[in-house]
């Protein structure tokens, strides 16, 4: 049966092309959508976890450090310093600094950082330096491309002129760019001379994380403590809050598509050879292997369809890497998993419609001339 | 012991007085090996009662049997394994799935039967050379003459090794050299195979080849054509049964039988020109 169905469905060429190229459509968009919503929150998650400091003290009541603003007196540290179990606590500013590049508006998200113990800086350099000095800047290569800036050319943040001294990478989170400058630099641009957005606190490895952070609770009633995993979640929430219902209406209309196209042309398919299909139940097939040959055709249009789609998308996230660098897009196997067994899923609902039609196939139609 | 057996089988199309008997009280005991060609003209009930010995219908009333087995009281998944294994057909337009080779044509209700593919192919080829048509066993069916096409349809047929053959104008839309050839073939595989086979027709040619010649109108069995007495209707030209006529008209020389009302009419409308 399977054999029959895998002829049936290569000798009608041009409706097969037409059913797997619809699915690879719709394959392609949701592997794309799935990898730009996956590569959204890897990057905000990615930033923060790779800071090394176990617990975030900010003001209480901060949700995320996008949507709101957290304002610490520098003071703090050296109280926090004092806890038993506390090895370092640093500084932590960063804010989004609107200026004009080339006659435009552009976005940076500033962070300053202390290049001799870089632990908020960059991820990696790709070009120049990782250290910037009083009037340096470190931006992402994204920014860098996106604006058509070089190194070696000066920005001018809140006033204060800026040379960029290096290029990094891992600092795009789509909507911005980090950009990296030294802590002094920064209280100059942020206009915060002696308070911090927050402090980053690193504990000696036998130090008891919840001990330490009640201690530090009870500094001061205005503080609020948080360990790194609460943080990467409070600032994933932004992306999956405003993402993922967009994304998932989306993916549902991609795999709508995808149940359609299967379905229609399996179902005209189905049609155009009903005499066929009459003359099968005539000669004794069961109910079971009519399934079987309409669900191995819907089946292998939705797999050549999601390997052609997988491709696709694949090849339209290198082009995007090279021609549009702020489209981001994130493909992971397990993804890949699960829309394979969404095609599965896609064949199946596809196949029900044809079958019903099957099943009101009389057998005698075949004795008509 | 019968291969087929029909006892006072009815199908009735419809309900109440509107309700049409293709099919009227028909019963038929058929013998191993025996060839049985039924004749009738169209619209007599042929493709019905082929379809009723085939189990592809139910009868209103009555009784069939196949091997001895009432399909009353077979279930659907039943009456197709015993269309898979017992019954081969024969189609008027052979039926073949366009996708495949004339072989896996042969070799398909064998794949329905669960054989192993090797056995089913080997078994095909040697129906098809025997049917000398070993050289065209890889063509699709758009490559056949209509003579190749049904030989492949009645290798089918045979595929399963059935113990009856149905077959509805399996000459219809061929040649007359095709015909012959097809119409010879089946006899012999009915001597040869000692196989039961039931053709409907309305091809005079067949009538020789036939162990028993049955005629069929209005969904009645007779043994011999001239149980019926019929005539022409003047109006639209079929061949219909005195008895059953819708009226008649007599003129000067001749009587005229008319099928229904309509021609009837017509023929009352200007009877000048049909006379």
């Amino acid at each position: 049966m399977i054999s029959f169905a895998v002829k049936n469905l290569v000798s009608e060429r041009m409706r097969l092309a037409i059913s797997v190229g619809g699915v690879a459509l719709a394959v392609m968009l949701i592997v794309v959508l799935r990898g730009l919503y996956v590569a959204y929150e890897t990057k905000v998650s990615g930033y923060f976890e790779r800071i090394p400091a176990q617990l975030w003290v900010v003001q209480q009541g901060t949700a995320d450090f996008f949507h709101s603003y957290s304002i610490v007196p520098d003071a703090e540290r050296d109280r926090i310093a004092a806890i038993p179990g506390v090895v370092a606590v640093d500084p932590y500013l960063a804010r989004q600094v609107g200026f004009t590049l080339h006659d435009q508006q552009a976005l940076l998200y500033v962070v300053g950082f202390d290049p001799a113990a870089p632990i908020a800086g960059p991820a990696r350099i790709v070009d120049g330096s990782g250290a910037p000095g009083p009037d340096g800047i470190v931006i992402d290569e994204v920014f860098a491309t996106k604006h058509g800036v070089r190194l070696g050319e000066h920005l001018t943040l809140n006033g204060i002129p800026l040379r960029v001294s290096g290029i990094s990478s891992g600092g795009d989170m789509v909507m911005f760019q980090y950009a990296y400058v030294a802590i002094p630099t920064a209280r100059c641009i942020l206009a915060m001379p002696n308070v911090d957005n927050a402090l980053l606190v690193q504990l000696a490895p036998s130090a008891n994380q919840g001990a330490v952070a009640t201690q530090i609770d009870a500094l001061s009633p205005k503080l609020a403590v948080h360990d790194t995993s609460a943080v990467v979640a409070v600032n994933q929430r932004v992306i999956t809050d405003s993402f993922l219902p967009v994304i998932t209406v989306l993916l549902v209309i991609g795999f709508a598509v995808g149940v359609a196209v299967i379905g229609l042309t399996i179902y005209s398919a189905v049609l155009e050879k009903r005499r066929e299909y009459g003359v099968i139940k005539a000669l004794g097939a069961r109910a079971g292997q009519l399934v079987v040959v309409i669900a191995t055709q819907a089946m292998l249009a939705a797999l050549i369809g999601y390997l052609l789609g997988v491709g696709l998308a694949l090849g339209a996230r290198a082009a995007a890497a090279r021609w549009v660098p702020a489209f981001v897009s994130q493909i992971r196997l397990t993804d890949l998993g699960w829309i394979a067994g969404a095609a599965v899923v896609m064949a199946l609902l596809a196949s029900t419609v044809p079958l019903t039609r099957i099943a009101r196939i009389d057998p005698g139609e075949v004795f008509r001339a | 012991m019968t291969v087929l057996q029909l006892d006072r089988v009815t199908k009735a199309f419809g309900q109440g007085p509107g309700a049409v008997r293709a099919v009227d009280e028909v019963s038929l005991s058929v013998a191993p090996g025996e060839l049985i060609v039924i004749m009738g003209p169209s619209g007599s009930g042929k493709s019905t009662l082929l379809q009723l010995m085939g189990a592809l219908l139910s009868p209103t009333s009555g009784q069939i049997r196949i091997q001895d087995r009432a399909l009353s009281r077979l279930g659907h998944t039943e009456l197709a394994r015993l269309r898979l294994h017992e019954i081969g057909f024969v189609f008027q337009s052979f039926n073949l799935l366009g996708a495949l080779s004339a072989l896996d044509n042969v070799a398909f209700p064998a794949a329905l039967a669960g054989v192993p593919r090797a056995v089913r192919r080997d078994r095909a080829s040697t129906l098809l050379e025997r049917l000398g048509l070993a050289h065209r066993r890889a063509h699709r069916p758009a490559a056949l003459s209509g003579g190749e096409k049904q030989r492949v349809a009645i290798a089918r047929a045979m595929i399963n090794d059935p113990p009856l053959l149905l077959a509805d104008e399996p000459t219809a839309n061929l040649d007359s050299a095709s015909g012959y050839q097809v119409l010879h073939l089946l006899q012999q595989v009915a001597a040869d195979e000692h196989k039961t086979i039931v053709m409907v027709t309305h091809d005079h040619r067949i009538t020789p080849v036939a162990d028993r010649l049955l005629w069929l109108a209005d969904g009645q069995l007779r043994d011999r054509e001239t149980d019926f007495a019929t005539a022409a209707d003047p109006v639209c030209g079929m061949e219909i049964i005195i008895d059953r006529a819708a009226g008649q008209r007599d003129t000067d020389a001749r009587t005229f039988y008319f099928c229904s009302q309509v021609c009837l009419d017509k023929y009352d409308a200007s009877p000048l020109r049909y006379s």
